[in-house]
């Protein structure tokens, strides 16, 4: 079930009916249960891989917190059973591929051929989700919560399938006593999702033919119609995925429940930076949260920050899709970053005394069009395989 | 500052409100919304604006175009006046002549309007959905059209005929709309034409902006440009009728061979060099065949039920194959037994349900077609005569059981 189908309209609707009808904990009970019906919709053996996931991280959550006796090993183990079923059920083909490649190229045919698993629904999102709320309750920044609340922070129908991805100590405060909708939070919610409707209908779903009909066969387009189609593709993205975030938010909100915004004008930010900084922003503070500072931030001395940005772009990469192609474009904004990075350290050095955001609007113009293609190049890695990007992305730069 | 912490700070949350003037602003707004909705659909589809556009020739997308020529026909009909329609694929589409057959309406005397409603490609449910779709003129005659392609085991449910005219009152068989996600698609397209027909909006503002493009400079330029001459081919009928995709080197002279000698032995060689072809006969020979259980004939039973209830004239009219293709040849990609089942059971289900059944298998010769079905311009001569015959004697059976049933409440008076 899609966000934009007339099936989700109408779990939407029997939601909103519901949470009038029953206010408070009963309500929050039918909120599980409609959410655990979205989630089965089509391919109800999601929930044989989701459910043991739920209850093995309720009980782990009470052996995390701190003071408890061996709570880092089981935080350890927790994210590790995580971690390794999305590594199972997503990347295991690509993982395989990888070692039949390498070894390869070293020589040695590998008779090694990993199954390609139908992942179930949402598991990038859901194992987040998961990993966060383990992590915090491990830092004693919030309290383990039963099982029902724990189910619904995952489940949540609105943003199961494409986030926002939400955080446990901003959403379980709100299941604790969930009133009637308010005028407030219908007109609110139905004017967002009326938003992201039309980014993605009218937008994204008509540009999406077009741009997939370059990329399918870019032989047959000149340069120029190539740049188009990247840009179409660079709109399209946005539209698509801003759309289904809008959609999931104001669904949210209609129900009576705040969840994160995720985009806010990226393509209108001066450098690769404030981009990611309004891009997807609650899968990028995800990233900066769980794994780049963890691996040392930018307190490790200038090589080890971008060795770190760089792993922890190539993460994100290969978050979005088990390809190497994903992770190629994660690494090209590892790239951008660093070269980003190493211009402020080099113009703090040469003008000391000039503030950061002080530039000519004409310069910080230049900068937002120059930020702007370095993305648009990017989303050419992302569409398509590696050994069609480099071609198309060689005839665009005229270097072929 | 972390990401989210930027986010939460751009976006405060909005201070909550119960009171009843708020309520009150939140309701006026959607319902100002919802009058702007109903204010375009009435517009575009009550006034007419949007019928009234003319898409070009060359558009992109004939298939829905044809639809498209269908809604409006159905939409521009004079309430109360006689309708006749004609349901069925590619055999009733392209041999009954709309202009003509009224024109011969005119010259008769008869009253009303003749329609149309074949569509390339359709299947027996997607006919039974365009009779549905034209219940509402009251038609005083139905006729279907039927080939034995119509009743191919394999069909497509979601097809373009369904996407646009299907909605819950159309109950034309079991295999359409099994899905909720359709049941909810088509709830909403039965109230909601801007819905119904988003597709044709869609199509007009494409064109509309490619007309737009084309009146740039340096489009403009080059279509002012002076053309090299062009030497053009002399088009006979079959090359007009015939698709164009498949008018390619050998395969299209070997179905020119076929043309001229009407020896099985060469269309069964086009056959397999135009690949496609030749897989979707062989395909739709080879799968299994159960009339009797067939979606398709549940639907056709739907349809005769539907305009028999409403008092219609139904007429089952088994359109004209090609006798060559009852070599045994041929038999490949052509069952005679199938053919001679359908007849049967066409004839068996229109004596059920009170209808008029016409045998025209054996109508035409084999030089009067340009394939298994279709007639070439002598066939299609043969056919336009016939179709003026029916229509003809229908308005007389018609006028007669009008004249009688009068009578008859007369007397009973």
């Amino acid at each position: 079930m899609t966000l934009n189908s007339w099936s989700y309209g109408l779990l939407l609707a029997v939601a909103l009916f519901a949470s009038w009808l029953v206010p408070g904990w009963a309500g929050t009970w039918v909120l599980l249960a409609l959410s655990i019906v979205f989630y089965a919709w089509g391919t109800p053996s999601d929930l044989l891989v989701l459910a043991p996931l739920l209850l093995a991280v309720h009980a782990i959550a009470r052996r995390v917190q701190p003071g408890q006796p061996h709570a880092r090993r089981w935080l350890g183990f927790g994210v590790t059973l995580l971690v390794g079923s999305l590594v199972y059920y997503k990347y295991l083909g690509l993982l395989a591929e990888g070692v039949v490649g390498g070894a390869h190229l070293l020589g040695f045919d590998l008779p090694l051929a990993a199954p390609r698993l139908q992942a179930p629904l949402g598991i990038s999102f859901f194992v987040f989700l998961l990993i966060h709320y383990l992590v915090e309750v491990g830092r004693g920044s919030v309290q383990p919560v039963g099982l029902r609340d724990e189910s619904l922070f995952v489940l949540f129908f609105p943003t199961v399938v494409s986030g926002p991805l939400k955080r446990i100590e901003a959403f379980e405060p709100q299941l604790r006593a969930p009133g009637r909708p308010i005028p407030d939070d219908l007109h609110e919610g139905l004017s967002r999702i009326v938003i992201g409707l039309a980014k993605k209908m009218v937008v994204a779903d008509q540009l999406a033919p077009l741009c997939a009909r370059v990329f399918a066969k870019p032989d047959r387009y000149e340069w120029v119609e190539l740049w188009l189609a990247s840009y179409g593709y660079a709109l399209q993205i946005y539209f698509d995925f801003s759309g289904y975030s809008d959609i999931a938010i104001g669904s949210a909100r209609l129900l009576g429940f705040r969840v994160p915004e995720n985009f806010d004008y990226p393509y209108f930010r001066t450098n690769i930076a404030q981009f990611w900084r309004h891009w997807h922003m609650t899968l990028t503070g995800w990233i900066l949260q769980y794994v780049y500072i963890p691996l040392g931030g930018n307190r490790r001395g200038e090589i080890r920050s971008n060795w770190n940005r760089f792993a922890a772009m190539a993460l994100c990469g290969l978050w979005h899709g088990s390809a190497f192609h994903f992770a190629v474009w994660g690494m090209y904004h590892g790239v951008l970053l660093n070269l980003y990075h190493a211009y402020t350290r080099l113009r703090a050095r040469l003008r000391p005394s000039q503030p950061q955001g002080s530039a000519h609007p004409a310069v910080r113009f230049a900068s937002g069009l120059l930020t702007f293609h370095a993305v648009v190049v990017g989303w050419v890695l992302f569409a398509v395989d590696l050994d069609e990007a480099l071609p198309i992305l060689g005839r665009m730069l005229l270097l072929t | 500052m972390d990401p989210l912490e930027a986010t939460a700070a751009s976006h405060p949350p909005t201070a909550r409100s119960s009171e009843p003037a708020a309520l009150r602003r939140v309701v006026w707004f959607w319902v100002k919304v919802v009058l702007c909705l109903v204010l375009i659909d009435v517009a575009l589809f009550d006034v007419g604006w949007f019928w009234r556009y003319e898409p070009p020739a060359d558009s992109r997308d004939k298939y829905f175009l044809d639809l498209w020529g269908i809604a409006r026909r159905l939409g521009s009909h004079p309430e109360g006046a006689p309708a006749a329609i004609a349901v069925g694929s590619s055999v009733v589409h392209m041999s009954a002549s709309e202009k003509g057959i009224q024109l011969d309406m005119r010259s008769r005397g008869q009253p009303g309007s003749f329609y149309n409603l074949g569509v390339d490609g359709i299947d027996a449910t997607g006919s039974g959905i365009m009779a549905h779709a034209a219940s509402d003129l009251d038609p005083w005659l139905v006729v279907y059209g039927a080939a034995l392609r119509d009743f191919a085991p394999e069909k497509d449910a979601t097809s373009a005929v369904a996407a646009v005219f299907a909605e819950p009152g159309a109950d034309i068989g079991p295999q359409a709309r099994v899905k909720l996600e359709e049941r909810l698609s088509a709830g909403v397209k039965r109230y909601w034409r801007l819905y119904r027909y988003r597709k044709f909006v869609r199509e007009a503002l494409l064109q509309e902006i490619d007309g737009l493009s084309a009146s740039f400079p340096a489009r403009a330029e080059a279509a002012r440009a002076p053309m090299a001459p062009m030497a053009l081919p002399r088009t006979t009928h079959p090359q007009r009728r015939f698709p164009a995709k498949f008018q390619k080197g050998e395969a299209f002279r070997e179905w020119q061979g076929w043309y001229e000698t009407r020896d099985f032995a060469r269309y069964e060689t086009y056959l397999r060099k135009a690949g496609k072809t030749l897989k979707v006969y062989k395909k739709q020979r080879a799968l299994p065949w159960d009339l009797a259980a067939s979606s398709e004939l549940a639907s056709l039973r739907r349809m005769m039920e539907l305009h028999r209830g409403r008092g219609a004239q139904v007429v089952l009219v088994y359109f004209p194959e090609n006798p060559v293709f009852r070599d045994p040849v041929a038999s490949t990609y052509f069952d005679p037994a199938r053919s001679d089942e359908l007849a049967a059971t066409l004839a068996g289900e229109a004596d059920r349900y009170g209808a008029r059944f016409i045998d025209l298998r054996r109508f035409l010769s084999p030089e009067d077609f340009y394939d298994m079905v279709h007639a070439n311009n002598a066939g299609l001569r043969k056919l336009d005569a016939f179709w003026k015959r029916l229509i003809a004697s229908e308005w007389q059976i018609h006028e007669r059981t009008a004249s009688s049933n009068a009578k008859s409440a007369g007397d009973a008076q």
